[in-house]
């Protein structure tokens, strides 16, 4: 199969269960609304060492907000509810309470609670206030440039981590433009994130390491200067690899995004220097979603 | 399936308890058997078929009083769930200890609405009368959820000893509007009485205009734009959507708190 001339390995993207939820947060303007999510979004590219995966979904206006603000929808990951509790307590506690004019609210209806403005209110020192309308709770915790406006819990939902698809280039410059076009695609699609700097992995992993400590190491067999030392799986045109990894709340949003993806990427074709598409797995045996490249670009 | 409906036969001579009427209590029951019913009427007690004509079908969620007056009492008192539509006026007590569910009225309510409160909806398209979402008689605070909507005006005391909850009024309330609030929220559309926020501990009082008179226990705590404001009124604005128009232009607001003689943690926000 080739699109563009670009050809689409037969391979799947492996990919596993997580626990996932939605915030909303708002500020004065989208420039700070953006200030608290960034923050509340760093250092979350891999559950591997970060706890959690996290990144912006998508840009609110006033009119999709609870409080009429221009807001930010936030999409966090962990591998357990537990985690992704003490993620969200660490994370909005420091990055978006701090955060000049914010508020948070849940982005997602139904699933069991996990606690919000429900613990960190404490911060309030008693001068807290909660408010109640309709089914939901909210927590109004005096801060020193007014109020910090926050629903009293979110809700967790059944997700899905580590979709990725794999492009292939001739060198840096290559795949990096299509990998560029890429995400500036899928960040159209609902439901995903891109954990990743900008959206996109340079270091892809396998399980394991001859080092005992390590979980995780280097995806040797996909890196361009090992070719010749170990048992490649690149062809000699290729010169980089950049993989982009996907965690979505559906297996469809991970579907849609890897075909817009793949597709957005391919576009550069072959002959600017995007020679193929892969994927990353594990044989299939270690997690229970596949995602197909060829079927799903059909 | 057409909602169980019941038709006041002739107005009645005293007041009517009309406790238990209500939809989640009458749904299990036959048809004849809700006939049978007896409500008290001052000493004595009286069959509900001979009071009311009844039509529809048992069975389901909803029921319906048609021509209501003031001598029915305890409308929808201690609902848990359903739909309950009343037409005409209702007397004291109107979805007292309601649990769940929603109370509709089409009319005007005596004293006592909502009182004692702890889920579901009350909405009345006219005015209400005085105690409006206070304590039912020996309880200690007054409603403790739900939500009460009055389309026009409200009597003295909305609110008293209310500890969670919300309370709206499209129109004017009466003096001591919030008096002894222990917490929840009310808003006013209209104008307020005297004595607002008397003795309140916790809580919000949110006027569209600025109170005729604020005691001196209330401390004037500054103007701010908060995000709770555009919360609340966007939620209230969702639940009549005649209030829309009224709210849209709500901004930054005036901020007093108090009662300083009680735990002076209530807030009145003036948002006009």
């Amino acid at each position: 199969m080739k699109i563009n001339g670009v050809f689409i390995e037969d391979t799947f993207a492996e990919a596993f269960p997580m626990k996932a939820t939605r915030l909303i947060i708002t500020a004065y303007d989208s420039t700070w609304a953006n200030h608290a999510a960034n923050a509340l979004t760093g250092f979350a590219t891999s559950v591997i060492a970060c706890g959690c995966e996290a990144g912006i979904e998508r840009q609110l206006k006033p009119s999709e907000t609870p409080d009429g603000r221009p807001g930010v929808s936030v999409l966090l990951f962990a591998m357990s509810n537990k985690e992704l509790t003490k993620q969200l307590q660490n994370r909005v506690g420091q990055c978006v309470l701090t955060s000049p004019t914010s508020a948070c609210f849940a982005g997602i209806a139904d699933g069991d609670p996990l606690p919000l403005g429900k613990t960190l209110r404490f911060f309030g020192d008693g001068y807290q206030i909660a408010k109640k309308l309709g089914r939901k709770r909210y927590w109004r915790v005096p801060v020193m440039d007014g109020e910090f406006l926050c629903e009293d819990v979110t809700r967790v939902t059944k997700a899905v981590g580590g979709g990725n698809f794999l492009i292939l280039a001739e060198n840096q410059a290559q795949a990096l433009a299509a990998s560029e076009r890429a995400i500036t695609a899928m960040r159209k699609v609902p439901d995903v994130i891109m954990p990743f700097p900008g959206g996109v992995v340079r270091s892809g992993s396998k399980v394991g390491s001859k080092y005992k400590t390590l979980p995780a190491s280097t995806n040797h067999r996909y890196c361009p200067t090992l070719r010749g030392v170990v048992d490649s799986a690149l062809s000699d045109k290729v010169g980089a690899v950049l993989e982009i990894v996907i965690d979505g709340l559906t297996s469809a949003a991970i579907d849609e995004a890897t075909r817009v993806g793949i597709r957005a990427a391919c576009t550069l074709g072959a002959k600017r220097g995007i020679l193929a598409i892969s994927a990353g797995n594990y044989g299939g045996n270690l997690g229970p979603f596949h995602f197909k490249l060829r079927q799903i670009l059909k | 399936m057409s909602a169980l409906s019941l038709r006041l036969a002739a107005a009645p001579d005293f007041d009517l308890d009309m406790s238990g009427l209500t939809p989640d209590a009458l749904k299990a029951q036959r048809l004849g058997d809700i006939k049978r019913l007896r409500l008290r009427q001052g000493t004595r007690s009286v069959p509900l078929g001979d009071l009311f004509e009844i039509d529809g079908t048992a069975g389901g969620d909803e029921l319906e009083i048609h021509g209501a007056t003031p001598r029915l009492q305890r409308v929808g008192a201690g609902m848990g769930a359903g739909v309950l539509r009343v037409q005409g006026h209702c007397g004291h007590w109107l979805g007292a200890d309601l649990r769940g569910g929603t109370l509709q009225l089409k009319g005007n309510a005596g004293d006592g609405v909502a009182a004692g409160m702890r889920g579901g909806l009350i909405d009345v398209s006219g005015s209400i009368g005085d105690f409006a979402g206070s304590a039912v008689p020996g309880a200690v605070s007054g409603m403790k959820g739900g939500t009460l909507l009055v389309g026009r005006h409200a009597g003295a005391r909305v609110g008293d000893r209310m500890r969670r909850g919300l309370i709206v009024i499209g129109g004017d309330a009466g003096p001591y509007c919030g008096s002894q609030m222990i917490a929840g929220s009310i808003v006013v559309l209209g104008a307020t009485g005297s004595g607002i926020g008397s003795g309140m501990r916790r809580g919000t009082i949110a006027l569209l205009s600025a109170p005729a008179d604020l005691g001196s226990n209330f401390v004037a705590n500054g103007r701010y734009d908060l995000a709770f404001t555009q919360l609340l009124v966007r939620h209230v604005a969702g639940l009549k959507s005649t209030w829309r128009a009224r709210l849209a232009r709500v901004g930054a607001v005036e901020r007093w708190v108090g009662d300083a003689g009680a735990a002076g943690l209530g807030e009145i926000l003036v948002m006009g």
